[in-house]
């Protein structure tokens, strides 16, 4: 009788999870020509009752409202309504459905509304956050977390990953870190930070040059460039355990490291055989394998994510241009036949893009084509704009944008829509890598 | 051990609910659930506050890393004494016995290639090497700002060797001739237009023994 019962209850749960999962996709991304959707944002509601100072209070309430605010609008899904005007006083309105006068958040135009209050004790910080459909006048998700007083930002990106997954159907990248280097301090050290650029944290401290960092596919590792002994060699840093390992350190260049998708080899540049050539470095025997043979430079692999293609840059037709090589065959396939300068390929996680950039004056821009080279479409018009770098679920694409020499990152949906300045509080970042899924 | 914790929360949760059915008590979500919404929805209520997982991308060990680099190896330049390609000294003897280095070699914008104008530089610094025979040089590659890192270290790199290897067509020893690649790493002048990065697209002579 009772086993009976739990097996009733364990298909109605699972039934319920699959037509929750089903039914809970509020927003199709497929869908053509997306309708942004008009939100309001309300301020946290601080609803501790332990005392605690008014600055520290302020602090979480303006890191949590930012932090939210900045992933809506990194959604590019919803248009975030002006705070002016809003009609109640969110420290004394209330939090659950039934305290809310949709009428007044339809009349300032609001078909959906976030809601959130928060206590502090300490360390812990508890967070509710409630999102609202003004429209049928029903909570569609409703969230409390315990997390760090220490880092606001975090939980908000949490609720972020799932509510996106809630209405979207996919997972979301508000708890993945960006990679990138700055010299800003004098020398060029690679920083990691999360995915909107906040929380930057300085990872190497040698003092020389330290360039191109990249993610292994766990996201545990970082291969980089450093002059730290005096030339550039190849270096795999352990994010965990702060372990650094020479991967290449031969006479010329040991440059632009690329795990393969199953982690197993690494693609790189060497120049020992007097050219820079594209190498495979295979972790399980540590032997190289040398991959191109001309006189020119081949440099910047991407794998393709079934880890049987390199697109990569090549100047042996004259000037750089975007070549694939197929891995099992050896058969190379040039991609790009215009522009001066062409560099950079990132092939998308989800296997259907290459981005790269292109100058054909000295100032780049991003540009996007099938794996085939077909549907060549330009996605940046403005500045000078370099080094693609793809977000895990492939609807972003992190840059490089630089004006009188000075650079900074930029995320962008795709198309090129949707572009926004990153705030690192560094400065002259360059080469950003976007993290694969964390956690 | 608390991502363990973290994981097994979930199934603690499960539990409770088969538990809660078995005592035949309607399952109700306390507070957070909205007036409409199902209460076997993931709303989590007051009681089921879920732990947001500690940070762990890059842990304390990373951050507190200090490795000291040797920094520039430029630094290891040596001044000296040296023979002169006409008697009583010369502009490149004083270069090599102020500077520790030689006449710089530039290029065309995205070229490897020995230009015309500066075969006679480096014409003079093959010669001036084969008065003195004990001086190694270090050759060092740079490429201008525009391109991207990593094709400019490769372009520094041929920079380099194309330079190398001319001198070693004159007779220079290789031995006696180390590369290195800056790629746009470290500009002469720090300009953005073409007087600046024509100044920047170079490969320098820098005496490191003798």
């Amino acid at each position: 009788m009772i086993k009976k019962k739990i097996f009733l209850l364990l298909t109605i749960a699972l039934l319920s999870i699959f037509s929750t999962a089903e039914a809970k996709v509020f927003i199709d991304l497929s869908a053509p020509a997306l309708k942004k959707i008009p939100i309001a944002v309300q301020d946290f509601k601080n609803l501790g009752t332990e005392p605690v100072s008014p600055e520290e209070a302020a602090r979480i309430r303006n890191e949590l409202l930012d932090a939210l605010t900045s992933d809506i609008r990194f959604t590019n899904l919803f248009t975030i309504l002006d705070k002016a005007s809003f009609l109640e006083d969110a420290q004394k309105a209330g939090l659950a459905p039934e305290e809310i006068n949709f009428k007044d958040w339809r009349t300032i135009g609001a078909d959906t509304l976030v809601k959130g209050g928060f206590t502090v004790e300490k360390d812990k910080l508890t967070v509710e956050i409630r999102f609202f459909d003004c429209i049928k006048e029903v909570q569609l998700v409703g969230k409390k977390y315990i997390g760090s007083a220490k880092n606001p930002r975090r939980v908000i990106h949490y609720f972020a990953d799932q509510v996106y997954e809630e209405l979207t159907g996919r997972r979301g990248i508000y708890t993945t870190k960006l990679l990138f280097a700055s010299d800003k301090g004098g020398n060029k050290e690679i920083f990691v930070a999360d995915f909107d650029g906040k929380n930057a944290t300085q990872i190497t401290r040698n003092r020389s040059i330290n360039l191109s960092p990249q993610w292994s596919p766990d996201g545990s590792r970082m291969l980089y460039v450093s002059y730290k002994k005096g030339t550039p060699s190849l270096y795999m840093l352990d994010l965990k355990t702060g372990k650094d390992t020479v991967i290449s350190a031969k006479p010329g260049i040991n440059i632009g490291g690329r795990f393969s998708p199953d982690g197993t080899k690494i693609a790189l540049t060497l120049s020992i055989d007097r050219s820079a050539e594209l190498y495979l470095f295979d972790f399980n025997t540590n032997e190289y394998k040398r991959l191109t043979d001309n006189y020119g430079i081949d440099v910047s692999p991407s794998w393709s994510p079934d880890g049987t293609k390199l697109a990569f840059v090549s100047d042996t037709s004259g000037n750089p241009h975007i070549f694939v090589l197929d891995l099992p065959t050896g058969n190379l396939k040039r991609l790009t036949f215009n522009g001066k300068y062409n560099s950079s390929p990132a092939w998308s996680p989800d296997g259907k893009t290459i981005a790269f950039s292109r100058s054909d004056s000295g100032r780049f821009n991003i540009w996007v084509m099938r794996p085939d080279g077909s549907n060549l479409t330009q996605i940046t018009f403005e500045g000078n704009n370099r080094s693609p770098s793809w977000s895990p679920d492939s609807r972003y694409i992190v840059y490089s944008y630089t004006s009188r020499g000075n650079s900074s990152l930029f995320i962008m949906q795709a198309d090129g829509s949707g572009q926004q300045k990153l705030d690192t509080g560094i400065g002259n970042e360059k080469s950003p890598a976007w993290s694969p899924f964390i956690q | 051990m608390k991502r363990n914790i973290f994981k097994i929360l979930p199934l603690l949760f499960l539990s409770a609910t088969i538990f809660a059915g078995c005592q035949g008590n309607k399952i109700v979500k306390e507070d957070m659930a909205g007036q409409t919404a199902p209460a076997d929805q993931t709303q989590t209520a007051d009681k089921q506050a879920e732990l947001v997982p500690e940070d762990k991308t890059v842990s304390e060990a990373v951050v507190s890393e200090d490795l000291k680099g040797n920094g520039s190896v430029s630094s290891t330049n040596l001044g000296g004494k040296f023979a002169s390609l006409t008697p009583g000294g010369d502009d490149l003897t004083k270069k090599a016995e102020e500077n520790g280095s030689l006449y710089t070699i530039y290029f065309d914008y995205d070229m490897y290639t020995i230009r015309e104008q500066d075969s006679t530089n480096l014409g003079k610094n093959a010669k001036w090497l084969g008065i003195n025979p004990a001086v190694k040089v270090r050759i060092e590659g740079h490429a201008d700002e525009r391109g991207e890192t990593e094709y400019n270290l490769a372009l520094g790199d041929k920079r380099a060797k194309s330079i190398r290897q001319y001198l070693e067509d004159l007779g220079i020893k290789a031995d006696r001739l180390d590369v290195v690649s800056y790629g746009e790493e470290k500009p002469a002048v720090p300009g953005h237009d073409e007087e600046a990065w024509a100044k920047n697209r170079r490969a320098e002579f820098l005496i490191f023994n003798n």
